[in-house]
């Protein structure tokens, strides 16, 4: 009587964590991105886990907010005008 | 083209993550688009009032969208998309009506139900939707929860063979109720 | 070398070089403008890329001097087939695998992503979610993720950075690799799959893998507990 995935076509919140990241990127194809989209529209803790993954993927995209520095980017101007020199 | 969307109450997509910005004193807030790594791989979604169950979220919008504007199946695919105005008649009171006419459909639909086979099945799921929505941290969480339970409801209600039906039947009738109190026709009128 | 053009034949246009074909040109002329921008735009994303193939952060701003070295060296000859970023990401790739200090670097690349797709474990552990045998939604959460609660202020702060660094440095070696390669140096998938010669499939399970992992890094330390 009860295996529910199987009888209704309805996904759980454990397959919904396992497609998150093909969700994420568009790699789900249409019927499926449909019924994923069912579930996280019901689901509160799934759009809770939903949000905090694009979380994780804005703030690792941050790491990389540091200035060079000078006398680094200086040696490197050195050798670019060095090589480049008629 | 016109059409209608959810955003939460940050003015963003529940399913793409995407910031619309509000509309100004002045005029609709400014074109969005989606990132290329989305779900609807850079495109922005809106919806017919059929399609609204399936999105509900906290504030409920007119929007416009543009290029290459497609129908789809439960949305209305393009490039870009800005918010126009806000259907301020969706609030926490419609929601929690929303929730009570779903629960009141579904024990319809269960107490017409033969006492045997699934009808536990459908009490029991009877009994999540209103423990659910009770328990939902706001209004519109937990209309589409109750939105969804009903819907499941009403396929199993149906009968063998008839899951698929009853399911739309229940959407239709959640739509339907939605378009009535809320004056919606199915793409905003310009 | 030639001469540089003379300045009335040189296009006005904006300070930026996205443009690849602008960039490219721009340094055979000897534009430092044009050299300059680049460094700063890919500079510290190819540090965080080094350090994926060696740990010491001394061994690693040498790898990127080189590999900046190798640009300017090879910008004569690049013929376009992918982007520049993906070029010079390229050039340091080599390098910094033939100076590697990997952990297993007796071991073939194809057999770290054959280990690291049979490693079957579930992201989230099975207990947080409702048994098979539950009366109605199995497999649905049992216990909810808590919510973050976590202001920009709080993202954004080095401790928060700290926490994703290590949950990236502590990932094993592909995984590591196409996260840092993804979401922190910011290259789409097919340039990805391009750099490492993954497929698209592979590429994707490791992503998720590697991310699931972060996430569940930066749930620990933000609710106290973990998901």
């Amino acid at each position: 009587m009860n295996d529910e995935g199987t009888r209704f076509g309805w996904l759980t919140c454990s397959e919904i964590v396992e497609l998150i990241t093909d969700y994420i990127e568009g790699d789900l194809p249409g019927p499926e991105r449909e019924r994923f989209e069912e579930h996280i529209s019901s689901c509160a803790p799934c759009r809770q886990y939903l949000s905090q993954m694009r979380t994780t993927v804005e703030a690792a995209g941050r790491l990389t907010e540091e200035e060079v520095p000078e006398p680094t980017m200086d040696a490197l101007l050195e050798a670019f005008r060095d090589w480049n020199r008629p | 083209m016109l059409a209608y969307g959810f955003t939460g109450a940050d003015g963003r997509d529940l399913f793409d993550g995407a910031a619309w910005p509000a509309p100004t004193g002045d005029g609709p807030g400014a074109w969005a688009a989606a990132p290329a790594g989305s779900p609807l791989r850079g495109r922005v979604r809106g919806h017919r009032a059929s399609d609204l169950p399936f999105a509900i979220d906290d504030v409920l919008w007119v929007v416009e969208l543009d290029g290459d504007v497609r129908e789809e199946s439960r949305l209305v695919s393009a490039r870009r998309g800005r918010l126009v105005s806000r259907i301020v008649g969706w609030d926490h009171a419609c929601a929690a009506a929303f929730v009570r006419d779903c629960a009141a459909r579904a024990a319809t639909r269960v107490a017409a139900m033969p006492a045997d086979g699934d009808r536990p099945l459908a009490e029991g799921y009877l009994d999540d939707l209103r423990r659910y929505a009770e328990e939902s941290h706001s209004p519109a969480s937990a209309a589409g929860t109750a939105a969804y339970i009903g819907a499941r409801i009403a396929g199993i209600a149906a009968g063998p063979g008839g899951y698929a039906a009853g399911t739309d039947d229940e959407r239709a009738a959640q739509a339907a109720w939605l378009a009535e109190r809320l004056r919606l026709t199915d793409t905003p009128r310009g | 070398m030639p001469p540089p053009p003379p300045l009335d034949a040189v296009p006005v246009v904006a300070t930026g070089y996205e443009d690849d074909r602008l960039l490219v040109d721009a340094l055979r002329r000897g534009e430092e403008e044009a050299f300059a921008w680049l460094v700063r735009r890919h500079h510290e994303a190819l540090l965080r890329y080094a350090r994926v193939f060696v740990r010491d952060r001394a061994v690693a701003e040498e790898v990127v001097q080189e590999t900046w070295l190798g640009v300017i060296r090879g910008i004569g000859a690049f013929e376009a087939r992918s982007s520049v970023k993906t070029w010079v990401f390229h050039i340091l790739a080599n390098r910094a695998r033939t100076r590697g200090e990997r952990e297993s670097r007796s071991v073939p690349f194809s057999a770290l992503v054959a280990r690291e797709l049979e490693d079957d474990g579930a992201v989230v552990d099975a207990d947080r979610f409702l048994p098979a045998d539950a009366p109605r939604w199995a497999g649905h959460w049992a216990v909810a993720p808590q919510p973050w609660n976590a202001p920009e202020a709080r993202m954004l702060a080095a401790e928060t950075r700290a926490v994703i660094d290590a949950a990236i440095a502590g990932l094993p070696p592909v995984q590591r690799e196409v996260i840092t390669l993804r979401d922190v140096v910011g290259m789409d998938a097919e340039e990805v799959c391009r750099l490492m010669s993954l497929t698209d499939g592979n590429q994707r399970v490791l992503l998720h893998r590697a991310r699931s992992r972060v996430r569940a890094a930066l749930d620990a330390h933000l609710t106290g507990e973990g998901a």
